[in-house]
């Protein structure tokens, strides 16, 4: 375990309104190492993205960080200051949105946007700065960056204003990044390009959070994946061993409900219901009312992570006791198996 | 009526050189729909593809006559849709019903699920108020929504269940024609599984004619027999659902494909003709070929714009 | 084939049908400072409604034998006015007034804001022009100066002062729901109600005008307060309701005279009125809450 470079252990994050807490993150615990790209995945209300922006704190006001610890290079960011947390903040982690046009500030040139903070941060003067960002927009594949400097963001296509939102993230060249969907509101082809260029800087040795809900996204560049529902991990895996066996029977679930070119014809097998209420989760395992291994056991025990094998361990006591298996074959062949409960 | 049903073996729906042009602030034009034509046989459903600004999402608003077009023709089971008079045009509509993208939004706020779908049939003044009350319950049934919900507000269910209910709502009115217009885009994938299922049972139980407009290739093959390739607001390529998906003939189509990132291994291998990293310079944006006017027949049934081999 | 359905399981257990207005009203119910005002104006409704059963006297009944009687004073529990009116049943039937302009003139206001800001929006183009360039003429004009103008033409009757008040003031709500309109225009219930058969009147009438409705109650909940303030400016020019009706603008107006002798004629309605008017405010202020969207 060398290098691990983030820490995050037992987070919790809540959003109080009137008398209703919702529980959007609740008891998350992951790390990163040096040069690895992590994958968060889970759909809308899962808190993937409360798990990761709680540690900038870069959530709504009514949120709260109410338990845990996150050591970044041996340091508790959820301890600190607000202003020692700004001197972390865009220099040494940096954030991609999914939408660069609220992310950037429409009243300034890109070249203020990309610069400010480098010399904020100390890391260049007047003039290095402007050198360093013009780095920066060719490294994401912006043309002519010394015409683009003098742009301001609604110039720019939306690609651009995606290439231009990482390159400012880049600019500082910071040892995290965590992009959060940061291709979801793109085409098809503009996507590739951009998670072209975070695969790049992931050989280059950067490390990077990608909190995303597709998987094929997740399995362009990603080493390793959390799978969370309900504000919590129900898996952490190699990226290719939960998509060739997962484990937990909602990782399952989302890898089945996964539609793909090639499976014409192929019945898709969705989970049945709805996520939970994050107001009002059930106990036990959240993810049991819509479990089909579900027993009683599940409803009333709360699940915690188990080991059960190398690098990888899962939230469900049916598959850390052995008594049932993943199904190797589901990813592979894009077959889908019902015979999990046997055996 | 001006209906004049066909013989068996005309198509259900006849798009030609359909085209919508925008008039800018400023004398610029943007032509939208660019001379679109297709045929949609019944029982088919044709797929739409293309990427945001392909003008896919205007070309169903064309044929619905919610948008007025600039130039060509829409004949829907044998009556010109874009002359018809406004009754006639009341009645076509009952006949080809649409389903959008955000159902919160295409919902009526304030009317509980079963008024929501019974509205269709108050406007075409279908049966009294008990009897549509009670045709809305058996389509919410259809569409999976549970009996003791049916008087809930839109607000109160999540966006799948809202999906479904815009769609028992498209077909109160038993349309020969079913626009989806990225029905499932703004859903969760587990949600998003949930909801092709429906549309794929419907479309057997009631053999339903569909266009159904997506960005997502893999959601078009899953329910398209054939699937229609838009590109700036023109068709680059048209052909049966296999034929696109293993002999794409258009560079556009080909790098479509090429750009789809799978999550089950094995299927990276197949469509892996990423000929194109990141463009440096130029169109950032990375599309390029100026796509011809002229469909060439490649293949029975498989047209390719002219210009079309990259 | 099993098709998959949603099971009602995943539902919170207490979630009801409820529509908006009644979420609504579950926060207006929050607020108790609305809340209070809202039954102290409900109590007024009723005292007004009520007003010949509830008023010991009549509005007009003099006893030259009891003029300025001060508090509780030969059986008038207010005392009495200048020639000898019961001021607590004057105020009780200037409640009746107020309640008849305040009604009159939000209707005519919300009437010609409705139909002219429904219509400016649903239209649009050449229409909507048109009619706003109306309202930007109406906008300008001093509406003091309008409703002087149509009392002294027609007449200080409660009919006439109504609707000049309701002429005056239905500007701004018009914008209001020109402003509406144009929001939920583009929701793509509309497009939906089109597509569905739908016509103009239906899509404005049933689809549109129903969730524009939180805004307008905001507005009619400020808009009441105004048609009765501006009554009562109209009666501080001697251009109120025709004597002897009773109304708070003319008690004021009359009381003023006698302020330094006898202050409570003037301190009565006045006091009245000024909790009146902070009513309303806090009921209006309570409403804004309740629609807010952001929840």
């Amino acid at each position: 375990m060398a290098d691990v470079i983030l820490d995050v252990q037992n987070l919790h994050t809540e959003f109080r309104r009137n008398k209703t807490v919702v529980r959007a993150v609740n008891g998350l615990s992951y790390q990163v190492r040096a040069g690895e790209a992590v994958a968060i995945v889970g759909e809308s209300g899962s808190g993937k993205s409360v798990g990761v922006r709680s540690l900038l704190r870069l959530i709504p006001a009514h949120g709260d960080v109410v338990q845990g610890k996150a050591h970044f290079k041996g340091i508790d960011l959820l301890a600190l200051s607000e202003k020692q947390l700004r001197t972390i903040r865009g220099k040494d982690i940096s954030f991609v949105f999914q939408d660069a046009m609220t992310a950037l500030n429409p009243t300034m040139t890109l070249k203020r946007q990309l610069t400010e903070h480098l010399i904020w941060h100390g890391l260049a003067n007047k003039e290095t700065a402007t050198q360093r960002a013009i780095e920066a927009m060719t490294d994401v594949g912006l043309d002519r960056p010394e015409v683009r400097l003098r742009q301001y963001p609604f110039q720019l296509s939306g690609g651009m204003r995606q290439r231009a939102m990482i390159a400012m993230a880049m600019a500082s060249r910071p040892s995290l990044l965590i992009a959060d969907e940061p291709t979801t509101a793109l085409d098809v082809t503009l996507q590739r390009q951009i998670l072209d260029i975070l695969k790049q800087k992931k050989q280059e040795g950067m490390s990077i959070i990608l909190i995303t809900h597709d998987l094929g996204v997740a399995r362009y560049f990603c080493d390793r994946v959390i799978v969370m529902y309900a504000g919590k991990a129900v898996e952490r895996a190699p990226m290719a061993d939960l998509l060739a066996e997962p484990a937990h029977p909602y990782s399952t679930g989302l890898l089945d409900s996964t539609l793909e070119i090639g499976m014409s014809g192929q019945e898709l097998r969705p989970i049945p219901g709805n996520p939970p209420n994050m107001a009002a989760i059930p106990a036990g395992c959240p993810f049991a009312p819509r479990c089909p291994l579900a027993e009683e056991r599940c409803r009333v025990e709360p699940q915690r992570l188990e080991p059960i094998g190398p690098g990888r361990d899962v939230a469900c006591w049916k598959v850390s006791e052995g008594l049932t298996t993943a199904t190797p074959a589901a990813a592979a062949q894009g077959t889908h198996t019902t015979e999990m409960a046997r055996r | 009526m001006t209906d004049q049903h066909q013989a068996p073996g005309a198509p259900l729906l006849t798009v030609r050189d359909l085209t919508k042009t925008f008039y800018l602030p400023g004398g610029e034009t943007m032509t939208a729909v660019d001379r679109v034509s297709f045929d949609l046989q019944r029982g088919q459903t044709l797929g739409i593809v293309g990427e945001s600004g392909s003008g896919k999402s205007t070309l169903a608003r064309l044929i619905l006559r919610l948008h007025e077009s600039t130039g060509g023709s829409v004949r829907f089971d044998g009556t010109d849709v874009l002359a018809a008079e406004p009754e006639a045009l009341r009645a076509l509509r009952a006949r080809m019903q649409i389903v959008f993208q955000d159902p919160f939004s295409s919902l009526l706020p304030h009317y509980s699920a079963i008024d929501n779908v019974s509205e269709p049939l108050r406007l075409h003044k279908r049966g009294d108020k008990k009897q549509r009350r009670e045709r809305a319950r058996e389509l919410l049934d259809l569409v999976g929504i549970n009996p003791v919900m049916v008087d809930r507000y839109p607000h109160e269910f999540s966006g799948g269940q809202q999906q479904r209910i815009a769609i028992a709502r498209a077909l109160a009115l038993e349309p020969d024609l079913l626009i989806c217009d990225e029905p499932t885009s703004s859903l969760d994938v587990s949600i998003q599984a949930q909801i092709l299922n429906l549309l794929k049972r419907l479309q057997e139980q009631l053999g339903l004619s569909m266009l159904f407009i997506s960005h997502n290739l893999a959601v078009v093959e899953h329910l398209a027999t054939h699937v229609a390739v838009m590109y700036r607001g023109r068709v680059i390529e048209m052909a049966p659902t296999q034929a696109i998906f293993t002999t794409a003939a258009h560079g556009y189509t080909r790098r479509l494909l090429s750009a789809v990132l799978p999550a089950r291994s094995g299927a990276m291998e197949t469509i892996a003709f990423w000929e194109r990293p990141p463009t440096p310079l130029g169109s950032a944006d990375g599309v390029d070929p100026v796509p011809g006017v002229m469909l060439n027949e490649v293949a029975p049934g498989h047209f390719v714009a002219m210009d079309g081999t990259v | 084939m099993a098709a998959v359905a949603a099971t009602p399981a995943d539902l919170p257990e207490a979630a009801k049908a409820r529509g908006q207005y009644a979420r609504a009203w579950d926060r207006f119910k929050r607020n108790r400072l609305a809340l209070v005002s809202l039954v102290f104006v409900a109590l007024l409704v009723l005292v007004a409604i009520f007003a010949p059963l509830i008023a010991p006297y009549g509005y007009d009944e003099t006893n030259y034998a009891a003029i300025r009687a001060g508090f509780n004073t030969d059986g008038y529990l207010l005392g009495t006015d200048q020639i000898g009116r019961d001021i607590l049943s004057r105020m009780i039937f200037s409640l009746r007034t107020a309640l008849i302009i305040a009604i009159g003139a939000e209707a005519v206001a919300m009437f010609l804001a409705i139909v002219i800001g429904m219509t400016a929006g649903y239209m649009g183009g050449r229409v909507d022009q048109w009619l706003m360039a109306l309202t930007d003429i109406l906008f300008v004009f001093p509406s003091y100066l309008l409703i002087i103008i149509l009392v002294t033409v027609f007449g200080r009757s409660e009919l006439t002062i109504f609707v000049a008040i309701g002429i005056s003031s239905w500007v701004g709500t018009a914008r209001l729901v020109r402003a509406e309109v144009l929001r939920l225009r583009v929701r793509e219930f509309v497009e939906a109600g089109k597509a569905m058969g739908a016509n103009g009147p239906t899509i404005a009438l049933r689809y549109i005008l129903p969730n524009s409705l939180g805004p307008l109650l905001v507005a009619l909940s400020f808009g009441i307060p105004g048609a009765i303030i501006a009554e009562a400016g109209l009666a501080l020019l001697g251009l109120g309701v025709q004597p002897p009706t009773p109304s708070w603008g003319t008690m004021i107006q009359e009381g003023q005279q006698w302020v330094l002798v006898s202050p409570h004629l003037l301190i009565w309605p006045t006091g009245l009125f000024a909790l009146t008017m902070l009513a309303f405010t806090w009921i209006g202020d309570g409403l804004r809450d309740a629609f807010d969207p952001q929840e």
